[in-house]
């Protein structure tokens, strides 16, 4: 089934409160939201406690609220994590000090590269991935919603409440400047 | 360094470890059933779900311009082409009969080449001796309204051919080919015009009979009525044979065959006699063959 159509139904579903439904949207989200808030937070364990009270959040919500007025299910996930992580920080009142961890996520899977070609890889990913996080906030966001967990202009727009020519602008500045970080 | 587009979409390795999600996703699982119901969960879903989902889509994709502009260009020419369909095999009287002239005439309106305007209006002749074949095998009893439906049809038919006639004339002065070919084509056309049902009195009629496939009991028939639509058919056939041979590039070697095929005609109508029919038709075989 097309996964716009699954979307959907999933929301349709929602609208009256499906337990069943929601569980799914959980298999169907979760990794995205979390990989949203990890690098939002830029710590594991922070951004596994703040995907657990998202979706909590989420599902209570969708219990005494009618989410008619969303466009898309993501996004409604999007908007509430964005309120759970600045809920977050407010409550620290502190800045984001530690940036992204080590990550031990690369594992180059093509066998067929030579060593010294999986040096170079993990050398540019490792590069991106600290110079990410050198990135102001909003950049960060809309570079990992873009380019990460694939969110359509639109749907940016949407979930930052934005216009559409607005987002693009940000996407290419801060395309522009993880780019200069990178040289 | 690599595309920076790729090496960010390579971030989406970053995951939440399997043992976390599945422990979080059965603590989930507690809480979202211990919440007590706001609303009765329907539970209609499944295929009706996905029905409604996939009518809406289909709605909201239709109300896109694009796609109303294509609906209308569908309709616009889907109702021609259903219609002409539709009306193909009808005859005058019947409902969809002026569909199918109106058709006929939007088809001319629409073609420039004086060549596929000339097939065209033979084909038409054709649908018109097809009509009043039609109307004579339904109205045997020969009364006013019949005859004068069927005048009419020939009326047409002689439009239709002189038209044709007018037509290749001008393609093959534009041509040079030689006139006197032109106007024996001209004349063989013509004369399948002057096909009337009250045939007997019309030389020409023989010309008609002259039939290429029919069996001698087809034309020894000795009712007048059925004589007349057996010429009718074979006129029709005629006809046809004029269409092919206008498609056929080699148009001087066309028009030769056609040449033959008027002599063959004009001896048969010199006899005048039914029994002479089948000669010309073996004659008029050889011919085109």
């Amino acid at each position: 089934m097309n996964s716009g159509i699954k979307e959907k139904i999933l929301f349709r579903k929602l609208e009256k409160k499906d337990k069943d439904a929601f569980v799914k949207a959980y298999d169907y989200y979760f990794d995205d939201i979390y990989r949203f808030v990890y690098f939002k937070v830029g710590k594991k364990d922070t951004a596994e406690d703040l995907t657990s009270t998202i979706f909590l959040k989420t599902w209570d919500f969708i219990l005494n609220n009618s989410i008619t007025d969303y466009k898309t299910l993501r996004a409604l996930f999007y908007k509430i994590a964005r309120n759970a992580i600045i809920d977050y920080y407010r409550k620290k009142s502190t800045q984001l000090e530690e940036l992204i961890e080590t990550f031990d996520y690369l594992d180059i899977k093509d066998e067929s590269q030579d060593l010294e070609d999986k040096i170079d890889a993990k050398m540019e990913y490792e590069q991106v991935i600290d110079k990410i996080g050198e990135l102001k906030d909003e950049y960060r966001e809309i570079l990992i919603l873009r380019f990460v967990n694939e969110l359509s202009v639109s749907e940016i727009a949407d979930i930052l409440e934005k216009e559409t020519g607005n987002v693009r602008v940000t996407i290419h500045r801060a395309l522009n400047a993880l780019k200069d970080l990178v040289k | 360094m690599k595309n920076i587009n790729s090496q960010l979409n390579s971030l989406k390795n970053i995951k939440p470890g399997s043992d976390y999600k599945s422990k979080n996703r059965e603590l989930l699982l507690t809480q979202i059933y211990n919440t007590a119901d706001a609303k009765p969960v329907d539970f209609s879903f499944g295929f009706t779900a996905y029905f409604r989902q996939i009518s809406s889509e289909l709605v909201n994709l239709m109300a896109q311009p694009a796609m109303v502009v294509g609906l209308v260009l569908i309709s616009l020419f889907g109702a021609g082409l259903f219609g002409a369909t539709a009306s193909k095999g009808t005859k005058p009287g019947d409902s969809l009969y002026v569909a199918k002239r109106i058709s006929e005439k939007t088809q001319l309106a629409l073609t420039f080449d004086e060549k596929e305007k000339a097939e065209l209006r033979i084909g038409f002749a054709g649908n018109r001796v097809e009509e009043i074949e039609k109307v004579l095998a339904e109205n045997t009893e020969n009364n006013e309204e019949t005859k004068k439906t069927v005048d009419n049809l020939v009326n047409n038919v002689k439009s239709e051919v002189g038209a044709a006639k007018t037509g290749l004339q001008k393609i093959s002065k534009n041509a040079n080919i030689d006139t006197k070919v032109t106007e024996k084509v001209a004349t063989t056309v013509n004369k399948a015009s002057s096909t009337s049902p009250s045939g007997a009195k019309n030389e020409e009629d023989e010309v008609f009979s002259a039939n290429l496939g029919k069996d001698k009991a087809g034309i020894s028939v000795a009712e007048k009525e059925m004589t007349e639509v057996k010429k009718e058919v074979d006129s029709k056939a005629l006809l046809t044979q004029a269409k092919e041979s206008l498609k056929s590039d080699d148009v001087a070697n066309t028009l030769s065959v056609l040449e033959k095929v008027d002599e063959a005609i004009d001896k048969t109508v010199d006899s005048g006699e039914v029994k002479g029919v089948e000669e010309t038709a073996a004659a008029t075989t050889t011919v085109i063959k």
